[in-house]
């Protein structure tokens, strides 16, 4: 039987919350995304790779001693009040295997594009908790939409598949 | 340990306790697969989902629809004769109206205004089509797919943990969570409301994209005082988000269906004050 404890002096008053959390690395999703493999190349993809890029994507290439068993692509998207990290395993078929949160934070919007703010997330350990004000995982309402990371996830298919497709993986 | 993905529209996220790393993946594996599967079947998005195929069939159609499906549209009669009919999964054509689903270009002209009206459930994962309908479950199938991922995870050895798919969550195996409830007009602010342990949770507020569209998602007759927001918490993530419409519609007329569900509500009102059914 469950327990419910209701906390008391609940008002719609409370102070400013930042949500933030951090789920995993780039290294922890390509491990997901390609459990075979016995090592992962770093490479980075030159924005010229997608129109809409201003940026180089980091990528790892899953490797199982010589074979090429796919790709791992970090990519992040800024959404209205969020800012999320994510990464996309594509199988050397060309074949989407994973979709990956890395990490997810909101606010009041600016902070977020700053590099500075952006820096925060690199290297951080999966296990240790940001303390950005309070990691809370558990907010419930009005749902954040994931359209974002599906048109990215989008993006980075048909981008890895033109390197594909002309050789370049 | 933890993990998210993208799915039901949302980011889905399975923490879990003591668990090495080898079986948390494959544990988090098998309930993510088993979101994606709930996913595909009942996205009204999806022109080959289950609710899609009911759209497009005929008066006197027999279908064949995954399990899951079968076994939310069980729940969502049982809510929908419980509740009078305030838990209503024939919203789809509202929702159309709305511009909050996508109009189906395949689809039969709706009829039907409930779902016992639209469909009769058959052995062996079939249903029949009574009247063409325009079901959309949106207001359950998300908290059905975390109780279907806590399953999953159980199944694999998970003792402990929480499946969270924003904001439809549930706490299983002694895990203990804090639970913010969104303020609607401001919705980076969140406020703590209840700590919860071996309970679900669920809210319905105000669009946070359009917040002028207001309760554009809730479909039925409004009362007076309408609600911001409402959280429901329940033993079941399903019925905690079913029975948040029900709150939504009915106020203190839920209360009974909510105390035979063992579920209790916090209802956030503009003004800012807050009640508790």
């Amino acid at each position: 039987m469950g327990t419910l404890r209701w906390l008391s002096g609940a008002a719609l008053a409370a102070p400013a919350l930042v949500q933030a959390a951090q789920y995993a690395t780039l290294d922890e999703a390509a491990r997901r995304s390609f459990p075979d493999a016995t090592a992962f190349r770093e490479q980075l993809v030159p924005a010229s790779a997608d129109e809409h890029r201003a940026a180089p994507w980091r990528m790892l290439v899953a490797l199982k001693g010589e074979q090429v068993l796919g790709v791992v692509v970090a990519d992040a998207v800024v959404g209205k009040f969020e800012l999320i990290d994510y990464a996309v395993g594509i199988g050397h078929d060309g074949k989407l295997r994973n979709v990956e949160v890395l990490a997810y934070r909101e606010s009041h919007g600016y902070e977020i594009k700053l590099p500075a703010w952006r820096a925060q997330f690199v290297g951080k350990d999966a296990h240790s908790a940001l303390r950005v004000g309070e990691d809370i995982a558990n907010v419930s309402g009005a749902t954040l939409s994931c359209t974002h990371v599906t048109d990215g996830v989008r993006r980075i298919v048909a981008m890895v598949e033109r390197l594909r497709t002309s050789g370049r993986l | 340990m933890r993990r998210a993905k993208p799915w039901l529209g949302t980011l889905v996220s399975i923490d879990v306790d003591g668990v090495d790393e080898a079986r948390f993946t494959e544990a988090s594996d098998r309930a993510f697969a088993r979101i994606a599967a709930i996913h595909a079947a009942m996205s009204f998005h999806e022109a080959s989902s289950d609710l899609r195929a009911m759209a497009r069939a005929r008066t006197g159609d027999t279908l064949p629809l995954h399990a899951e499906t079968c076994a939310v549209l069980q729940l969502a009669l049982a809510f929908e004769t419980q509740s009078g009919g305030a838990f209503n999964a024939c919203c789809a054509v509202t929702l159309v109206a709305r511009s909050l689903l996508p109009a189906p270009d395949d689809a039969s002209p709706p009829q039907a205004s409930t779902l016992a009206e639209a469909i009769e459930l058959l052995p062996d994962d079939r249903v029949r089509v009574l009247r063409p309908a325009w079901i959309d479950l949106g207001g359950i199938a998300k908290g059905y797919a975390v109780d279907a991922a806590v399953e999953e995870l159980q199944r694999a050895g998970v003792q402990a943990g929480l499946v969270n798919a924003g904001g439809d969550l549930r706490a299983f195996g002694g895990h203990r969570t804090t639970v913010h409830v969104r303020d609607p007009r401001s919705p980076t602010l969140a406020l703590p409301v209840a700590e919860l342990q071996d309970l679900a949770c669920a809210t319905s507020a105000w669009s946070l994209t359009s917040p002028a569209s207001r309760a554009a998602h809730v479909v039925g007759t409004l009362g007076d005082n309408v609600p911001m927001s409402v959280t429901v918490f329940a033993p079941s993530c399903a019925a905690a988000d079913a029975l948040t419409k029900v709150v939504w519609l009915r106020g203190e007329a839920a209360v009974d269906l909510m105390r035979a569900h063992n579920a209790h509500a916090l209802v956030l009102h503009e003004d800012g004050s807050a009640h508790r059914l």
